[in-house]
């Protein structure tokens, strides 16, 4: 027999719908607010561009459009003027995002949990990962009478030798799991002598 | 068993809060638009009648089943033309039928307003010229044809081609310019019209 479709399913598979599309915008946010955080992070300088999360910027704009012209009326607005107010409110999202913090952390952990991503959201990494010229990234592992033991963001571990001349700047606490950018001269395969160093965020201009 | 019900001096949005208490008021709706419908499925469309009664049938159960999904903010006429509307184009797509636009000698309104403001001289009556007109709009692509039947020959206007074809405004405008600009473009080509 013939009925019509329960009001609780259509308000269902609106609800879905609609989630989506806030998902997919405060997404889009998310894009933003790394985007902000690489460019900001790399002094405004575009060499490092953050083509990486402009695509994911893009994608989840069109997912976003295709989620929005399902609605009910969702046909109404030009694509054009469509596209203006996703990007506007994901962009929105994205300083809020930004205001928090929250671009950083999410570069941070994709750059720890995810290998390639550095190489597709390449930016100080490729300037502080240097070793053999005296450029060096990682994580305290250890730190015990003046010598840090550090992973390096491709996961090697090195020793790192500090003596009365390294200069350790203000932010730094040299503590257990703390990420630091460290200047000085690569002595063997596996060892460093730092002359400085810095926290991995500059967000405070150290 | 569909039993015939008191239809008149009911809204058609009345009648859709009715029929989902009691479905047999959907009857109502049903015999208020199948002539209309079945006119417009015929306008556009080369399909015989028995595939049009079956466009409709399939369209009355599709209306029936989404009735909760009705949005009060657009013309129930409106939405009920998009159901068939797209029930037309599914089946034309399974059958590759072809999707004509049927103007007979009455609907000189669409021959002017495709005509007006172009150098085309003729004389709208003129038999000839229109069979020529008719053939040219023929051609015209899909989208076109679509457009100008709703704004044509079934005198809907703007926003409710917009409503039953899931366009916005001003792209049902920009696409009844293009169809005007498409057919003049074909009329100058054509010297079979000249």
């Amino acid at each position: 027999m013939i009925k019509p479709i329960p009001k609780w399913e259509l308000g269902l598979k609106n609800g879905v719908l609609w989630t989506g599309v806030v998902a997919t915008i405060l997404t889009g946010g998310i894009a933003v607010a790394v985007v902000l955080y690489m460019i900001e992070s790399n002094d405004w300088d575009l060499y490092y561009f953050p083509y990486f999360w402009v695509v994911i910027l893009l994608i989840l704009t069109i997912g976003t459009l295709i989620g929005y012209r399902k609605t009910k009326r969702g046909y109404r607005i030009e694509l054009a003027k469509l596209i203006v107010i996703i990007v506007g409110f994901s962009g929105l999202a994205g300083v809020a995002f930004a205001k928090t913090g929250m671009g950083e952390k999410i570069d941070s952990m994709m750059a720890k949990d995810i290998p390639a991503y550095r190489q597709l959201a390449p930016m100080k990494y490729q300037m502080w990962m240097r070793p053999e010229e005296g450029y060096l990234t990682g994580e305290i592992q250890k730190n015990e009478n003046n010598q840090l033991q550090i992973r390096d963001l491709e996961g090697k571990t090195w020793k790192i030798q500090l003596d009365e001349t390294t200069n350790v700047r203000g932010r730094v606490e040299l503590v257990e799991g703390e990420l630091i950018k460290i200047e000085g001269e690569k002595t063997k395969s596996n060892e460093f002598e730092a002359k400085d160093i810095r926290p991995w965020s500059n967000r405070f201009g150290n | 068993m569909i039993v015939k019900k008191d239809c008149e001096g009911k809204t058609d949005e009345e009648l859709v809060a009715l029929s989902l208490v009691d479905s047999s008021n959907f009857y109502c709706l049903m015999t208020r638009y199948e002539g209309r419908l079945t006119a417009y499925v015929h306008n556009l469309t080369y399909l015989p009648d028995e595939d049009i009664a079956d466009v409709l049938q399939n369209a009355f159960i599709k209306t029936y089943q989404h009735l909760n999904e009705y949005d009060s903010g657009l013309k129930f006429s409106s939405w009920i033309y998009r159901i068939v509307h797209n029930e037309a184009i599914n089946l034309l797509k399974k059958t590759r039928a072809k999707f004509k636009l049927a103007i007979d000698d009455q609907d000189e309104e669409i021959v002017e307003w495709l005509t007006d403001g172009s150098d085309i001289e003729k004389d709208i009556a003129d038999r000839n010229f229109k069979e020529c007109v008719k053939k040219m709009i023929d051609n015209l692509r899909l989208e076109y044809k679509e457009v100008l039947t709703l704004r044509f020959l079934e005198d809907k206007d703007y926003q409710e081609i917009s409503d039953i074809l899931q366009k916005p405004m001003g792209t049902v405008a920009t696409l009844l310019s293009r169809a005007k600009k498409q057919f003049k473009e074909a009329y100058e080509k054509n010297k079979e019209c000249q």
